[in-house]
């Protein structure tokens, strides 16, 4: 070939290059507007820092709204995301046949996520030995208190060290009407796990440890019973109904929850108390019953997971992998409001220590990474959600109006399960029951 | 022998455009349903034909036959009690001045007009606590307990159906109205020449002749009730509450769909309501039928007294 041929030649393919079209945005599909306006700022600093072609179509769906159309989206092939975040009880009802998520596994081994993600927290996305999804939130449960009420009522936080001492002081408060805590359907989860058990096991078998779990339940009936707390209408603490008829208005004292709990619910839904509130590790246990001493538990939490039929899993990966270990995403969620990371190397991170003046300015940071350790480990399962559902929409009120006792509703709901999954195990791929 | 009448297209063209909508809006979907509850639930992946499988599996699911109970429960108890309701409105409303008439209609259909999660909303206030609107307005002042609106599992099919009163029956009072109005007023001259009392009227001459509304509308409310989906989820968070007390045959559907993924079993759950509702409404319909001059003669002629 003539060098002016060659020359041309390349010339051209200069020329077309230049008219390549760009790789479309990727498509992330997220739970709540405190995680668009994250999640927006984040596709803007990894185009600053990574990728300088990098677009992202960040769209943003309620938190129970968001299942529903991903479920569709997943069902029907049209419109769907290329990386989803949310919640992990949603995240095991894809687990019955054929995950739809990418395996990221392999690559987890491979990156600083495998050592840097807290061990305890990696079992949320796993299942059946395989990781689909990364933890986004540590999830370390507290007791989030009012410093102000303690104050004023005398309650020291040494005087909640164990549970006992807390339904103590509940009691003590019977006769100046106030309850110390309101509580859901979320205790009985947060308080079984505390103690070293769960709802179901990765056998897939429903309230394995049922001795406990009745004792538990017991124990939060007493509370009620003793005026030590009350279950909000609609039966949920999650609800901006709840902060404005009773938060609000004083009649909380504390509250269970886990870091994004008070990070971006209390601190959202409660803009009338700034520095007011403050956050503790939970009451331990002290009966033979429970395993270990905690001082904290586990609820919840969300993470990022990539669509198997995604056609940019690669790219979806690496925005995924830099959100989760990038110093500044890590520190950007924390101070926005939205979560503390699961990620450990970000912990030393000093932004972290600044003081945060909703919470009276305590370093809530050096409180998530003392109890960390302490966190149980969580399992998943298809039931997960199941259970969940059951136990939120049905039965955990009717246990606590005592119109069922625990004994007979766990019966009862395993009987729903048992019904269920045996129905969809026939149900699928055309097998018979 | 009399010509042939020539069939004109005009009709059919106007009505084209309609029935098209309707078969590519309406009936393919149905067909894409009825094919989706044949089909097993697997959410994602490939599918496999299972049948009639689904539709087996509802006839030993005791949540279902618990729904689909609450369900007619729930319709029934909204038709009862908004249909005397409107009907006696619309009796006052026709004793109105003429002038204060359109004001009155005009808030009378206001409910009608509130989006119905709009409406769910704002009754989550009303029915919520202790100290919401109903039980501080409504209990209170008579010394009465505190209702758990909401939570308490006796109240909570009262509570939807308070909840479709408060936004029916103002429209239905207005069809009532106009059904009324459509009632000649030779019958009741008649009728009260023979010494007629106003129950007398109301029994053998208003009643009768208000069939076919009262047909239209007992339909329209039993469909609206049994469609019901904003105010169940929104006051029950899209569950059954508190021991499935609430459970309608909608929330199960939703329920299977996109809290288990089971996309053809909740949809088999919608069809298989379906012969059911037919009846229902058939028979509703078929009641509404007017035997017009029996009715006068009979009332007329037969039953006042001399």
């Amino acid at each position: 070939m003539q060098p002016s041929t060659f020359f041309r030649a390349l010339f051209f393919l200069a020329v077309l290059a230049g008219f390549a079209p760009a790789a479309p945005p990727v498509t992330i599909w997220v739970s709540s507007d405190a995680d668009l306006k994250y999640y927006q700022n984040m596709a803007q600093l990894y185009q600053q820092k990574v990728d300088k072609d990098f677009q992202a179509n960040i769209q943003s769906f309620g938190f129970t709204e968001m299942p529903d159309k991903l479920s569709l989206a997943i069902k029907s092939g049209i419109n769907t995301p290329d990386i989803v975040q949310f919640e992990e009880i949603f995240f095991s009802l894809y687990l019955k046949g054929e995950v739809p998520f990418v395996d990221l596994t392999d690559r987890i081994a491979a990156s600083p996520l495998a050592k840097g993600i807290l061990p305890q927290r990696m079992g949320l996305f796993t299942w059946k030995g395989r990781t689909y999804g990364v933890p986004q939130s540590l999830s370390s449960v507290v007791l989030w208190y009012r410093a102000d009420m303690f104050k004023s009522l005398g309650i020291s936080p040494k005087d909640l060290s164990t549970w006992d001492k807390f339904e103590a002081v509940g009691q003590s408060l019977k006769h100046k009407h106030m309850m110390l805590t309101a509580m859901d359907w979320s205790y009985l989860d947060i308080l079984l796990r505390q103690r070293g058990y769960d709802l179901y096991n990765a056998q897939g078998v429903a309230f394995p440890d049922s001795v406990v779990t009745v004792d538990t339940w017991k124990r939060l009936v007493s509370w009620i019973n003793d005026s030590v707390a009350f279950v909000p209408d609609r039966g949920g603490i999650f609800e901006p109904g709840f902060f404005a008829n009773y938060v609000q208005s004083n009649s909380v004292l504390s509250l269970i929850g886990p870091d994004w709990y008070g990070l971006d619910m209390i601190q959202n839904f409660d803009t009338t108390h700034v520095g007011k509130w403050r956050a503790m590790p939970l009451p331990v246990w002290t009966d033979s019953l429970s395993h270990g001493h905690r001082n904290t538990s586990s609820f919840s939490g969300q993470g990022l997971v990539i669509f198997k039929k995604s056609p940019q899993v690669e790219r979806s990966w690496k925005f995924v992998e830099w959100v989760m270990t990038d110093p500044d995403a890590n520190v950007d969620r924390y101070l926005q409001g939205n979560s503390f990371s699961a990620y450990r190397p970000s912990w030393t991170d000093l932004r972290f220590s600044q003081p945060n003046p909703f919470f009276g300015n305590q370093n809530l940071a050096q409180l998530f990474t003392d109890i960390a350790p302490n966190m149980p480990y969580t399992v998943q399962s298809p039931l997960h959600a199941l259970i969940i559902n059951l136990l939120r929409e049905q039965y955990f009120l009717s246990v606590v109006q005592h119109q069922a006792t625990p004994e007979n509703t766990i019966s009862a709901i395993r009987a729903q399960i048992a019904q269920m999954t045996f129905g969809q195990r026939g149900q699928q791929s055309g097998t018979k029951p | 022998m009399s010509p042939r009448r020539r069939t004109r297209p005009l009709p059919f063209l106007l009505l084209a455009p309609f029935f098209t909508a309707l078969f590519v809006f309406w009936f393919i979907p149905l067909l894409q349903g009825f094919h989706l509850s044949l089909e097993s639930d697997d959410l994602y992946g490939n599918t496999s034909f299972v049948g009639f499988l689904h539709y087996r599996t509802l006839v030993h699911d005791a949540r279902f036959w618990h729904a689909l109970r609450n369900t007619f429960a729930y319709c029934a108890l909204s038709v009862l009690l908004i249909l005397p309701l409107a009907l006696g409105l619309a009796h006052l409303l026709r004793r109105t001045y003429r002038k204060s008439r359109a004001l009155i209609q005009f808030c009378l259909m206001l409910p009608g007009l509130t989006p119905p999660l709009v409406m769910a909303l704002l009754y989550v206030l009303i029915f919520s606590g202790p100290f919401g609107l109903l039980n501080r307005v409504f209990l209170h002042p008579f010394g009465l307990p505190n209702v758990d609106w909401i939570r308490d599992p006796r109240f909570v099919k009262p509570s939807l159906a308070l909840l479709a009163m408060w936004r029916w029956t103002g429209f239905i009072t207005l069809i009532f109205l106009s059904g009324l109005e459509g009632i000649p007023g030779s019958y009741y001259d008649t009728a009260r020449t023979e010494g007629a009392s106003a129950g007398q009227l109301f029994r053998y001459i208003t009643l009768p002749l208000l069939r076919p509304v009262t047909a239209f509308v007992a339909a329209f409310l039993f469909l609206d009730a049994f469609t019901l989906f904003e105010g169940a989820y929104v006051l029950l968070g899209g569950s059954g509450g508190v021991l499935d007390a609430g459970l309608l045959l909608i929330s199960y559907s939703y329920i299977t769909a996109f809290t288990l993924g089971n996309f053809g079993s909740a949809v088999a759950i919608s069809f298989s309501s379906l012969p059911l509702l037919m009846l229902v409404l058939w028979f509703i319909l078929t009641q509404g039928r007017i035997r017009l001059f029996s009715a006068v003669k009979f009332s007329a002629a037969k039953r006042l007294p001399a």
